[in-house]
């Protein structure tokens, strides 16, 4: 126990010294510092809770890769090199061995590593939003909202790899926005941000396959957008650093992990040596088989009210049951304000909210294409793109846009652009 | 504020009952609970009184869920022992491996079961390749002490379906098979939970039962009744006779009132009926608001056609050409052809004032210094400039120097300050908004045209939302059609004043400019002759991205070098780009 109050210790001074360096300049610093120390202890809480009868017997996924992540700590004392590692399913096991192999193996202490990423990633969306030139008062709700909302604690707080994946989705759009924005940045600078994002992209291709694809080419319509408007050069060679970068990754990484692809479930029956075109062929029939508005609807708004009490986690369980209904409605009114935000991102033709845009249709296409039809998978897997759609929670610029263009002063939105 | 407050609530009040409804309305009835298509159970009474049960079940629809759940009955003293669980996969039986600490390794999203231990039942969850939320599972376990033995009989009493199992069930077969043969007269068959069901002792050794089909509420209860000598290895439960008690359970039991049976039939049937209407209406929903789509997609792309139209009504007689151009400024050449000012604008608009002499331009072709720079001429009048000309003259005259001199590179991009980007931002976006007030106070729109505008606007909006709304929140494959259309009838309907005929002839006009400057050619080459003054032609170049073709132009300017005055606009449009995008940034 002291060990696990001493690892909170350490996480919670950390978040708060991250957030100070983030923030330093802004008013409200104190309370969204204080906000997100409350979704740490949140978690952590939720980690106590979850690991009440052990932590050998709790979860699924989670419980697998701490299984894994205790492997890879036996070969990394037994002098393996982490290059040489044998690991199953996500390098995110290696991660979490490596932490086992310096500090002990406890799966508490990766959880509280993996809260900590959470908070982490409600930092930089904030950053972004901050960046975006939202008011900031708007900018630390967004960021406050995604660190309290309660399936993302639950799906960050077990050592699973969706904290990462979050993380790693706001980093590359950070940076990438910081890459643009930023025009004191010098040039080893922006080479250096460059080569982070496409180091960031192999790193979520190697989490999720499919995320090369949709990442870049999400980065591919942001760059493009902006270059067109702006004719500037640094967003062409970035766009097209990530392109080859992609294309790279594409003939390497994908093609050596789509055999161990378990989004979609292997066939066993042809005994795990199938090839590769047979694994395309099995995505393709179940893309095929689906019905792709029922997929869409699926994957952005179940589980409906109704199918709550259903989903096995929180069956019987009242409270959980009205925190996930509570929740579902909320993101439904999130779904249509962000309408708003989204025409408002047109309207401006901003091309970065454009290129999130973009990275939010691709994946959810996706994800509604090929996972499984269940409302609790969806819920877990549409979970990446509710941090990127909170940048759109906003039914009050739009509002002004078109009444501004109706009473006849259109200068509002036209003279923001160059 | 109350009023502000009101308002956010009845923001909030309108939201919240168009989600209710959607989720009310909008999302198919979804079917819950398991669905097995087919139930077959096989059991073997051991002589020791326990039972060796195999259970095959076909789920047309898991639920909804991504494993299939079976739920083992298992009564006091009894335990139950998971032998072997398959499942089958394309006529394959793939044996399961289930999932404990250990165990690991193991393919977890394929082929793996858990065993919970409840109070009164065995919850057995089995995950699998199921594709559309059907699967086969079989599964054999062991029910030790599960017959009781008594003095005078043995007693097998064992529920298959569970009553709060709130699932269906189709073509349910059960056989039981005793340990031995005996007379056929002493086996005894009861069958409870169900209204509609056959039992029957084939032989002296098989019981079989047959159910053709349970709903939620119903649950299938076997008991048989055969002489206790066959189990002979089972412990005696009671050392008492039993059967007389037997028949007065079985006595009470169909004596029994079954009316709860009966509901449940009438609730399953109730249900089915909405599932059924629900199903229609679904159906119905979605071929009217197909409908809809299509039609207000159509209609909107036809009241577009209707305002497109209605820029030609009227149009103005006067024509625009070549040698008209000059009645236009150089920032507003650039907000014709590009819909925006910028830094092309800023230049153009400074050579334009150069050209009518406010301010004459000095390239700096030094090595180290080059740029442009532009010395103020006095004492000028300034009546017969347009206001946004009057706007930049007044800018640069308050931005030069103590000489009256104004020089691009070094006045724009040497504001670190953000609180003097934030003055040149004001005063850039002032500067913008003259020039689109100048051009939108000639390029007027009739009364109709404004209401097509306006209803273009508002009828982009409404498109694109309810292409949103209706496409997910009723999965409509053609209210996604909604979408391009209402972007693009919002799209057309923001810029109209771009496509009126005062636009298209400038435009044209415009574009045939630079067509000329761009000839290879020089001897065909006849440019206008206003274009003979050279801080006009550097500005209206300038302005239709033709700066980079002065050479073709059989003409010295200014008695430089055409390559170094290319050179030197490049560098300044682009210093001039870089600072105006970080000050808008800001």
């Amino acid at each position: 126990m002291f060990e696990q109050i001493l690892w909170m210790m350490f996480l919670m001074a950390l978040a708060a010294i991250v957030g100070v360096l983030l923030f330093r300049d802004k008013p409200n610093i104190i309370w969204f510092i204080i906000f997100a120390e409350l979704a740490l202890i949140i978690r952590f809480v939720f980690i106590f809770v979850m690991f009440s009868n052990g932590t050998e017997y709790s979860g699924t996924d989670g419980l697998i890769y701490h299984q894994l992540a205790k492997d890879i700590a036996r070969q990394l004392k037994s002098g393996i090199p982490v290059w040489n590692l044998k690991y199953e399913y996500t390098w995110y096991t290696v991660l979490v061995g490596i932490q086992y192999a310096i500090f002990g193996i406890n799966r508490y202490a990766a959880s509280f590593v993996n809260s900590f990423i959470s908070v982490l990633t409600g930092y930089y969306l904030t950053a972004i939003a901050l960046n975006l030139k939202l008011k900031e008062r708007k900018a630390f709700l967004i960021g406050t909202i995604y660190m309290l909302i309660p399936s993302m604690i639950v799906w960050t707080a077990d050592t699973r790899k969706e904290s990462l994946v979050f993380f790693l989705i706001i980093m590359i759009w950070y940076m990438s926005l910081k890459i643009i924005n930023n025009r004191e940045l010098s040039v080893i600078r922006q080479v250096l941000f460059i080569a982070g994002v496409c180091v960031l992209i192999w790193l979520s291709t190697l989490l999720r396959i499919y995320m090369l694809y949709t990442l870049s080419g999400a980065l591919f319509v942001f760059l493009m957008l902006y270059y067109i408007k702006t004719r500037r050069r640094l967003a062409l060679i970035f766009c097209f650093t990530i392109i080859a970068f992609s294309l790279f990754i594409n003939f390497t990484t994908v093609r050596n992990n789509m055999r161990d692809y378990h989004a979609l479930a292997m066939d066993r029956s042809k005994s795990g040596d199938e090839d590769l075109d047979e694994e395309l062929r099995s995505i393709f029939t179940t893309i095929m088989e689906k019905d792709l508005a029922e997929s869409i609807n699926s994957f952005l708004t179940k589980p409906h009210l109704e199918e709550v009490p259903y989903i096995t986690d929180i069956a019987a369980n009242t409270t959980a049951i009205i925190i996930v209904k509570a929740e579902m409605l909320l993101w439904y009114l999130c779904l249509i304000i962000s309408i708003f935000g989204i025409m408002h991102a047109f309207i401006k033709w901003d091309p970065y909210l454009i290129g999130i845009l973009a990275f939010i249709v691709s994946y959810g296409l996706i994800n509604a294409l090929i996972s499984e039809n269940v409302p609790d998978t969806y819920y877990r897997y549409r979970a990446a793109i509710i941090a990127p759609m909170l940048l759109f929670v906003d039914y009050k610029s739009f509002f002004l846009d078109i009444k501004g263009l109706i009473m006849g002063n259109s200068s509002r939105i036209r003279t923001e652009n160059l | 504020m109350k009023n502000k407050s009101i308002k956010i609530l009845a923001v909030i009040a309108v939201l919240v009952i168009i989600v209710f409804s959607i989720t009310v309305f909008g999302f198919a009835q979804t079917q819950y609970g398991y669905q097995i298509s087919d139930y077959e159970v096989e059991v073997n009474i051991l002589d020791n009184g326990d039972l060796a049960v195999s259970e095959r079940v076909k789920y047309s629809f898991l639920g909804n869920s991504n494993n299939a759940v079976i739920l083992i009955d298992k009564q006091d003293g009894e335990e139950i022992e998971i032998k072997k669980v398959y499942t089958l996969i394309k006529d394959k039986l793939i044996e399961c491996e289930q999932l404990s600490a250990g165990q690991w390794d193991a393919n977890v999203f394929n082929g793996t079961y858990s065993v919970l231990q409840e109070n009164n039942l065995v919850r057995l969850k089995v995950y699998s390749n199921f594709k559309k939320q059907q699967g086969t599972v079989i599964v054999h376990y062991i029910v030790k002490n599960a017959v009781k033995r008594y003095r005078d009989i043995a007693l097998l009493d064992r529920t298959f379906i569970l009553e709060d199992w709130n699932g269906y069930a189709s073509n349910i077969d059960i056989e039981i098979k005793l340990p031995r043969y005996t007379d056929a007269a002493n086996i005894r068959p009861y069958l409870h939970g169900v209204l509609v069901g056959q039992k029957d002792v084939t032989n002296g050794r098989t019981i079989k039962y047959s159910i053709p089909n349970t709903v939620p509420g119903e649950y299938v209860e076997v008991r048989v009744v055969f002489p206790e000598d066959l189990i002979k290895n089972a412990q005696l439960t009671a050392p008492r006779n039993y059967m007389r008690m037997v028949l007065e359970e079985e006595k009470e039991y169909s004596e029994s009132d079954k009316s709860h049976l009966l509901k449940a039939r009438e609730n399953a049937a109730k249900e089915a009926g909405k599932r059924a209407w629900n199903e229609k209406m679904t159906q119905r929903r979605k071929l009217f608001l197909s409908i809809v789509s299509i039609f207000t997609s159509v209609a909107s792309l036809l009241i577009i056609r209707r305002a497109y139209k209605e820029l030609h009504i009227n149009q103005e007689t006067e024509s625009f050409e070549l040698k008209d151009i000059p009645k236009l400024t150089p920032q507003e050449a650039c907000l014709l052809l590009s819909g925006k000012i910028g830094a092309r604008g800023v230049l153009a608009g400074l050579f334009s004032l150069a050209s009518k002499g406010f301010v004459e331009p000095v390239f700096i072709t030094e090595e180290n210094i080059s740029g442009i720079s532009f010395q103020i001429s006095e004492n000028q009048n300034t009546e017969h400039l347009e206001e946004s000309e009057r706007y930049l003259l007044q800018l640069i005259r308050e931005y030069s120097d103590e000489h009256g001199k104004f020089e691009i590179i070094r006045n724009i991009a040497g504001f670190s300050d953000t609180e003097e980007k934030e003055i040149i931002k004001e005063k850039y976006l002032n500067f913008v908004g003259k020039i689109q007030s100048d051009y939108s106070e000639k390029n007027k729109l009739t009364s109709n045209q404004l209401y097509y505008r306006n209803l273009g606007l508002i009828l982009g909006v409404v498109l694109f939302i309810a292409g949103c709304i209706i496409s997910v929140a009723y999965s409509v494959l053609s209210a996604y059609l909604m979408l391009p259309v209402g972007f693009f009838v919002f799209w057309y309907s923001l810029n109209i004043q771009r496509k009126t005929p005062y636009s298209i002839k400038r435009i044209k006009a415009l574009m045939e400019l630079r067509k000329l400057i761009c000839k290879t050619d020089k001897k065909d080459k006849t440019l206008p002759d206003w274009l003979n003054d050279t801080n006009r032609l550097i500005g209206y170049s300038i302005a239709i991205r033709a700066e980079n073709k002065l050479h073709l132009i059989e003409k010295t300017l200014l008695g430089k070098d055409i390559k170094i005055i290319k050179k030197t606009l490049k560098k300044s449009l682009a210093a001039l780009y870089d600072s105006l995008s970080a000050i808008l940034d800001n």
